[in-house]
């Protein structure tokens, strides 16, 4: 091997701050509405079934928490829209990089030398729309693993070929 | 070179006969453990109803006889031995396992031996394999020379990483071929570290023992002999003066337990450096000894607390790579080291690192202080008015006074954070009255992540955490441009290093 030790430019090194990142697939939003709605119907028939069940005092208590089902509701639904906004990934030639969240932002990169393993996983909602999950696992812990979510299937599947061509073609260097 | 060839490992053996005794007492021990309460009440009751007691005992007898057999048999049903590149390891009395580990799984071998163990000078022998399935084998008893040579027979046979083995050639010449003890404390120094333990931690496990000895006895119905103790209580507490004593006397309590526990758990505790990796070995009753392999070892931490500080001792960890399951059992910790042993341990593990500073040692944004005392002043606004508003004035004080503590605690936290990025190493400085810094190889890094809150997203302020395998580091409230360019420097280093992270 031979012995190289060139200065670095570290201005000039790929740079996080211009990648530019691929938003998700349009029916991942439609699927957080769809199961919001379910699960909100659900705590509304809970509420409707003691509702029934209760005194005509403590019934005027059922509307405040009906109001408050209702304020969760809306504020959940405004989180899906933005949340979806924000959501969004890209790929460069050595790492996958994958950035969410409003008000606390986080984008991780994970370099594909570091990949332990990929998985591509499908809830019955996203197998309607046709759309997986793709999981990506390092060593360092589940906090820094990456889980891209709302992708065509065909896409993820490829996506994970790939970082596994990578992972191996990396390993023969 | 001789003593290997004393064991032949591919013979099928089973542990040694004190296995058998171990595992008995390892029995007893949970029955105990599980059962003290009833145990007491059994003991206690001595009045009436005879009966019940003598067919409780029955039955506990009867338990452990059984457990005894079963342990008995399974000994012998138990056999180890090594096939071509595995370790083998056969049970069951009914239902046989067979569990094979193959060599190159192989993370670290440690040994256990418990008092038990020393009477009888064999060892436990602990061996941690990679593979999410988190999975560990331990052989509960062997004598001292075969588990010393069948460590060194699995750690010659595992195959080394082509990678590694490339980079290792080199050192292979430097690194020196007989252990070399880096630290080693003695009785006076084994004081020195109970005393500048962190007694407000040993007050709080005291506390908590109490009340979990009281839950237990209450669940069995001996309430009423605690509460006949605690009578006095009442009155006493509420003299001023007698609280003032009896906190003095508490933290005279706190004191000796760390003592003893230190005492204890750290006799003999040496730290010594081997061909490729430390050993540290420790304890009075219960030895344990432990070692971590250089290529294994992900960040190194020391730390110190007020304490500490004063006489100059510090506490170092060496997190390894490890499978989630057993994440905080893979961190060696090494109390009472000085500063020359603190450098000693990191000349060893950095020795070829390049210490060309690409950003000098700098402190973090002072928002990291006002965020933190923004949020506490709110919290304690609410609750502060609200203890106004119903006069509780006593409880008022105690908040202020915590307030007080914690805005002080978090500017000392931000004036000592800082961090520096040299070419192959990235150090985070930390610590509020004690100090804690944080050294990692910039190869070993597994992942960047870079966050913002809202906080900071209009102050363009952005924090930066670098995974490794062996846990996380932080670089909070930097300018978000240098966490960009520390991101992209860091993921270069990664994607174009040739050296293996483990």
């Amino acid at each position: 091997m031979s012995f190289e030790n060139v200065q670095i430019n570290v201005e000039e090194l790929p740079a996080v701050e211009s990648i530019a990142f691929l938003p998700l697939e349009k029916p991942f939003r439609t699927i957080g509405i769809i199961q919001t709605i379910i699960f909100f119907i659900g705590a509304l028939s809970l509420v409707s079934f003691f509702y029934f069940n209760a005194d005509g005092d403590e019934k005027e208590y059922f509307l405040y928490g009906l109001g408050i089902i209702v304020l969760l509701f809306l504020l959940r639904i405004i989180a899906v829209f933005i949340g979806f906004r924000f959501k969004a990934y890209a790929l460069r030639q050595k790492d996958i990089a994958f950035r969410s969240g409003w008000l606390f932002r986080s984008s991780t990169i994970v370099p594909f030398k570091r990949v332990q393993h990929c998985e591509v996983t499908q809830g019955p909602l996203s197998r309607m729309f046709g759309l997986a999950r793709l999981k990506i696992f390092t060593a360092g812990g589940s906090q820094s693993d990456i889980s891209i979510p709302g992708i065509k299937l065909e896409k993820a599947k490829q996506l994970k070929s790939f970082i596994l061509k990578k992972l191996e073609h990396g390993e023969e260097e | 070179m001789e003593r290997k060839s004393e064991f032949n490992f591919t013979i099928p053996r089973r542990q040694s006969y004190v296995a058998i005794l171990i595992i008995i007492i390892a029995i007893f021990r949970r029955i105990i453990r599980q059962l003290w309460p009833l145990l007491l009440v059994v003991f206690l009751n001595t009045k009436g109803t005879g009966s019940t007691s003598d067919r409780i005992l029955l039955v506990l007898a009867s338990l452990g006889l059984i457990s005894g057999i079963l342990s008995i048999i399974s000994f012998f049903k138990y056999y180890f031995y090594v096939d071509e590149d595995e370790l083998i390891v056969e049970r069951g009395i009914i239902r046989k396992s067979r569990t094979s580990i193959p060599f190159d799984r192989i993370q670290t071998i440690n040994f256990e031996q418990e008092l038990v163990h020393r009477l009888f000078n064999v060892a436990k022998l602990k061996i941690d394999t990679a593979g999410s399935s988190g999975a560990e084998l331990s052989l509960q008893a062997l004598s001292w020379p075969m588990a010393n040579a069948l460590k060194s027979y699995l750690l010659e046979k595992k195959p080394q990483n082509k990678k590694e083995q490339l980079f290792s050639d080199e050192e292979e010449s430097i690194d020196e071929v007989v252990e070399h003890e880096i630290m080693k404390v003695d009785f006076p120094s084994l004081l020195k570290i109970g005393a500048t333990e962190n007694h407000l931690r040993s007050g709080l496990l005291i506390i908590a023992f109490c009340f979990w000895v009281y839950d237990q006895l209450e669940e069995v119905g001996l309430k009423s002999y605690v509460n006949d103790m605690n009578i006095g209580w009442q009155s006493i507490a509420s003299s001023l003066y007698t609280m003032l004593i009896l906190l003095v006397f508490f933290g005279v309590i706190a004191f000796i337990y760390s003592l003893i526990r230190i005492t204890f758990k750290y006799y003999d505790l040496k730290l010594v450096r081997e061909k490729s990796g430390f050993k540290v070995s420790y304890g009075l009753l219960n030895r344990k000894q432990t070692s971590a392999q250089d290529t294994k070892i992900q960040t190194i931490s020391w730390a110190q607390n007020w304490l500490q500080k004063k006489v100059g001792l510090f506490q170092v960890f060496l997190r390894q790579a490890s499978s989630k399951e057993v994440r905080t059992a893979k961190s060696i910790s090494v109390p009472g080291c000085d500063q020359r042993s603190v450098d000693e341990i990191q000349q060893y593990l950095l020795r070829d690192t390049d210490f060309n500073a690409l950003i000098e040692k700098t402190p973090v944004e002072k928002h990291y202080f006002w965020y933190v005392a923004r949020n506490y002043t709110i919290a304690y606004a609410l609750i502060a008015g609200f203890m106004i508003y119903t006069s509780s004035w006593i409880q008022f004080t105690a908040a202020s006074i915590f307030y007080l503590y914690f805005i002080v605690t978090s500017w000392f936290r931000y004036e000592k954070k800082g961090y520096s990025l040299f070419n192959q190493v990235t150090a985070i400085y930390g610590g509020a009255y004690g100090a804690k810094h944080t050294v990692l190889e910039n190869h070993k890094i597994q992942t960047v992540q870079l966050k913002q809150s809202w906080y900071q997203l209009r102050r363009g302020l952005a924090s930066l955490e670098i995974s490794t395998a062996g846990g996380n580091i932080t670089l909070p409230f930097i300018k978000k441009e240098t966490a960009h360019k520390i991101m992209n420097y860091l993921l270069y280093r990664v994607e174009s290093s040739q050296k293996a992270w483990m």
